[in-house]
């Protein structure tokens, strides 16, 4: 590797270093949980089908927000006192286009599993591994961008229980709240095992200047 | 000395030397895969004490390689460090030219 790409590589790793990230991941994924959870309990046809459909959006798009602003709030109090801030490259298109663009893959997941719902596809059944396989994908290639290895077992956690809700054949309808809720009670533990050691290595600094 | 041998000797001393001292290129390196670092992780990662940190950021800073803002968060003074486009143009062609040395020693 190139010595000037490490600290490239550090600075990513730095963002993950406190397990604050994944709490607030595995509470979006959680809520998702409750969504489907909600969603499939209700009756086949039953009308807040489409209200659901169009809830999931906002849930989406607002959970992103106001999480993202929980992580920043966190780590402004916990993170950067003990081992400094990093502010990284922004985003280049604005906060705007960013939330339209989101909102329109969450519309557009709305409307595909609104599809599904209507038109009773056996697709269902096989929603949780299509779901697994995003998932496994995304969190393999946060491990591969930062090399940590909890990423690879998120994914490869991931991968199993929508393989087992595949193979199994259980609940149907609920097999998607059972995965994102499994998912984010593991990301959700190995965050908060992760937020504990960063705490016990790097107690809290006494209120001096950062430089003397 | 043969002409390549020549040519490779003149070439190490064509680094610009602000950036090629080990410790103020541990900084560059680190503020150029960056937005901005503020002292204490830029302490952390480079591991230089306090005041051989300020020393070397105000070399940089001097050179108009590095700014440093000086601000606080609550109570506590922070400093923020970030490259200038200066900095970030003088960084790239370190690279270029340390790319191009490796390659002529291979």
């Amino acid at each position: 590797m190139n010595p000037t790409q490490l600290p490239r590589k550090r600075a990513a790793q730095y963002w993950y270093s406190d397990g604050i990230n994944e709490i607030a991941f595995g509470i979006l994924l959680l809520l998702l949980g409750g969504y489907f959870y909600l969603d499939g309990s209700l009756p086949e046809g039953h009308v807040l089908h489409s209200v659901l459909g169009i809830g999931l959006v906002f849930l989406l798009v607002g959970g992103v927000m106001l999480l993202s602003r929980l992580v920043t709030f966190a780590k402004g109090r916990l993170t950067y006192p003990r081992t400094g801030f990093v502010g990284y490259p922004r985003h280049k298109a604005p906060v705007w286009a960013r939330v339209l663009l989101a909102t329109m893959i969450g519309g557009m997941m709305a409307f595909i599993i609104i599809r599904i719902v209507l038109s009773h596809m056996d697709i269902e059944r096989w929603m949780p591994g299509l779901t697994g396989l995003l998932f496994g994908g995304v969190l393999f290639y946060i491990g591969v961008r930062v090399a940590t290895l909890r990423f690879f077992l998120f994914s490869l956690i991931a991968l199993s229980i929508s393989s087992a809700l595949v193979l199994g054949d259980t609940t149907g309808s609920l097999d998607n709240s059972i995965f994102f809720a499994l998912l984010g009670l593991a990301v959700i533990l190995s965050g908060g095992c992760t937020l504990f050691h960063y705490l016990r290595t790097n107690p809290a600094p006494a209120e001096v200047s950062d430089e003397s | 000395m043969s002409p390549d041998q020549d040519e490779l000797v003149s070439s190490l001393s064509e680094f610009d030397r602000l950036i090629h001292e080990p410790a103020r290129l541990m900084i560059m390196s680190i503020l150029a895969a960056v937005e901005s670092a503020d002292f204490l992780y830029l302490q952390r990662e480079t591991g230089l004490s306090k005041g051989n940190l300020s020393s070397h950021l105000a070399r940089l800073e001097d050179a108009g390689y590095v700014a440093i803002d000086k601000t606080y968060r609550g109570k506590i003074p922070l400093t923020l460090c970030r490259l200038t486009s200066n900095g970030q143009s003088a960084f790239t062609e370190y690279r270029k030219h340390w790319k191009a040395v490796v390659a002529q020693w291979k």
